[in-house]
């Protein structure tokens, strides 16, 4: 996009990582100078800039100044920034980091309301659980590359750890462990004296296929686990488990 | 959108900040320690104190000594030593005690005893001195030649200067200490270059924050530039305004005769001060920490060579690289408010005003265009 594409750029919000608003300046005046460059019929933009306040509830801080806000206070003002003017396309990065729990839902429900409203959302973070609950498509990027794109269902079929399942057990011999990993869609099993742990492909009734065969060979057994893959598998099997920088 | 950019700018400004500081308050905090210090110095200049003294007459006193003793000690306007008149011990005593400078004792000369050879000791001595040589003068005259005693007296009784003072300009009435002020005016325009920093700064998207966002909305650069250049023009420019009035008024600085083009020059000067300060800013890609870094290193060489420091400083400049203080912006708001003060003329002025003006506009241009379409690779 060109910088004097304004036509576009009066359709997108941003709200930026780091909190973008003047520090002189109180809640209200950011707010209605940054919808300001959007907008510039004045009774209009008094009618958005009370929606934005209302929006990310900060009706009694509209006077403030933002160092006298707290960190999420702060991020909610930042928020309000970037869509007081309602574009069509909102872009956030990470928008809740350093945030408390309260302040996340809260920000998380806003944005799952815009996109209700109508707005399309890009929303960037590291917090795997956000993007599996907002999210309708995702897509991983891994050292400036697309890497994989889909819903969440999409991207946990892209995986092979389709299940983990844990069972706590004593007694299991060598012989035994390997002939676990022969079974139908088991693809590693490890044992560390007590805990067996097995990692299925996807496929239905691996447990119980798990247990009959334990049964078979006399060895008693506890608790059970079973998990199903979390984005944060999906994106650590994509993206490897080395630091990134 | 050019006003709502100039008002929310403009009231950024009402706060206090870093900035604000340096270019509003600090001016007023360095002309009035310049107007203490100046006017102790020039208090010290002009003020004389009566030196105390003890005289001891001998029974040899010479009657003209006696009778010069007496008129420097005639109370007033021109009295020269306030005289205490005593024994030898007395005198010494007090002496002692330095509640006397000296004991003058009479006899058929005047001879000067002190305790400590200051200042005030040295003028003592030299009245005598000057004393010893005049009766000397005299009684040769009265023993080689008495008819020229009457043309000698004469002479004497007329203060004989070799120098005449005389004014070419009307305009004439500069000191030294207020080339400080002319230096003191220059700095401070110079210092809206920080206003110039601050909304650079929150323009510029690889830099804060804030100007990634500005950068995002759909409002041309170059509205952008010349809307945060007016907000500062308006704030410099008043502050200007105000702080002329504070040196006028207050500290009763004598700038010029000629005050409203003493207020043309400090706007242009302004505008210079907010053009250099976006110019720095937009100059590469380092940070906020090394173009404030680099503002400041530069207006402070500015203003040395401009006399700030040292107010000969623009002198040595013009004997030895006189470009300099063609080029220096300090030198040259300084200049031109000297030259108001001293020359009849407006030419040096007017040359001074549109160098300074010319520089302004090439600065702004290359800002606008440095900053215009510039890309980022991310945010």
């Amino acid at each position: 996009m060109a910088p004097d594409r304004y036509d576009l750029k009066k359709q997108i919000g941003v709200v930026f990582q780091n909190v973008a608003v003047f520090e002189e300046l109180t809640v209200y005046d950011n707010i209605n100078y940054f919808c300001g460059l959007y907008i510039k019929d004045k009774k209009e933009r008094a009618k958005l800039v009370d929606e934005a306040i209302d929006f990310v509830g900060l009706k009694d801080f509209t006077k403030f100044v933002p160092k006298k806000l707290s960190g999420g206070l702060l991020r909610r003002l930042n928020i309000a920034c970037g869509i007081a003017h309602k574009p069509k396309l909102i872009i956030l990065d990470e928008p809740t980091v350093a945030v408390d729990p309260q302040s996340r839902n809260s920000i998380l429900e806003g944005i799952t309301k815009l996109n209700k409203q109508g707005a399309t959302i890009i929303y960037t973070s590291h917090y795997m659980e956000e993007v599996e609950q907002i999210c309708t498509r995702i897509a991983i990027m891994d050292k400036g590359k697309n890497v994989a794109l889909g819903s969440t269902e999409e991207l946990k079929r892209m995986v092979t750890a389709g299940e983990t399942i844990t069972i706590e057990t004593l007694g299991l011999t060598n012989q035994l462990l390997r002939e676990i990993r022969q079974i139908k869609h088991v693809f590693s099993a490890t044992y560390n004296g007590t805990e067996l742990v097995v990692k299925c492909s996807d496929g239905k009734h691996n447990v119980i296929r798990i247990l009959n065969y334990l049964q078979e060979h006399n060895i008693g057994f506890g608790r059970i686990f079973s998990e199903l893959p979390t984005l944060n598998d999906v994106f650590l099997e994509i993206t490897g488990t080395d630091l990134r920088d | 959108m050019f006003l709502h950019l100039v008002k929310y700018q403009l009231k950024t400004f009402l706060k206090l900040s870093d900035e604000i500081f340096w270019c509003i308050l600090f001016p007023y905090l360095l002309a009035t320690l310049f107007s203490i210090a100046f006017g102790n110095i020039m208090d010290s200049m002009e003020s004389f104190e009566p030196l105390p003294a003890a005289i001891v007459k001998e029974a040899s006193a010479d009657k003209y000594s006696t009778q010069f003793l007496d008129e420097l000690s005639k109370s007033g306007d021109h009295q020269m030593i306030i005289p205490t008149y005593c024994s030898k011990e007395e005198a010494a005593s007090l002496l002692e005690q330095e509640k006397v400078l000296g004991i003058l004792t009479v006899t058929d000369h005047i001879s000067l005893t002190i305790k400590e050879n200051d200042y005030k000791q040295s003028i003592l001595k030299s009245l005598l001195d000057q004393y010893g040589s005049i009766s000397e003068s005299i009684h040769e005259i009265i023993d080689k030649k008495p008819e020229a005693l009457q043309d000698c007296i004469a002479s004497l009784s007329s203060e004989i200067c070799a120098n005449k003072e005389i004014t070419l300009s009307k305009h004439n009435n500069l000191d030294m200490m207020t080339s400080y002020f002319y230096a003191l005016l220059a700095m401070t325009c110079l210092f809206n270059s920080f206003l110039g920093y601050k909304v650079t700064i929150s323009n510029q998207a690889n830099i804060s924050s804030l100007g990634a966002r500005r950068t995002m909305a759909p409002v041309s650069r170059f509205t952008q530039v010349i809307s945060d250049f007016t907000a500062c023009l308006i704030v410099s420019v008043t502050n200007m305004c105000v702080f002329i009035c504070y040196l006028l008024f207050c500290l009763k600085v004598d700038l010029s005769d000629r005050l409203p083009f003493v207020f043309l020059t400090v706007f242009v000067g302004c505008v210079l001060g907010i053009s250099f300060g976006i110019f720095v800013t937009s100059i590469g890609k380092g940070g906020k920490d090394l173009k404030i870094s680099l503002l400041i290193s530069i207006q402070m060489i500015f203003c040395f060579l401009g006399g700030l420091m040292f107010s000969n400083m623009k002198d040595i400049v013009e004997q030895h690289c006189p470009i300099l203080n063609r080029i220096n912006p300090a030198a040259l708001i300084a200049d031109a408010i000297y030259s108001l003060s001293i020359y009849d003329s407006y030419d040096r002025f007017f040359m001074n005003l549109s160098i300074l003006s010319g520089m302004a506009i090439v600065f702004v241009l290359l800002s606008i265009f440095m900053t215009r379409r510039e890309r980022y690779a991310a945010l």
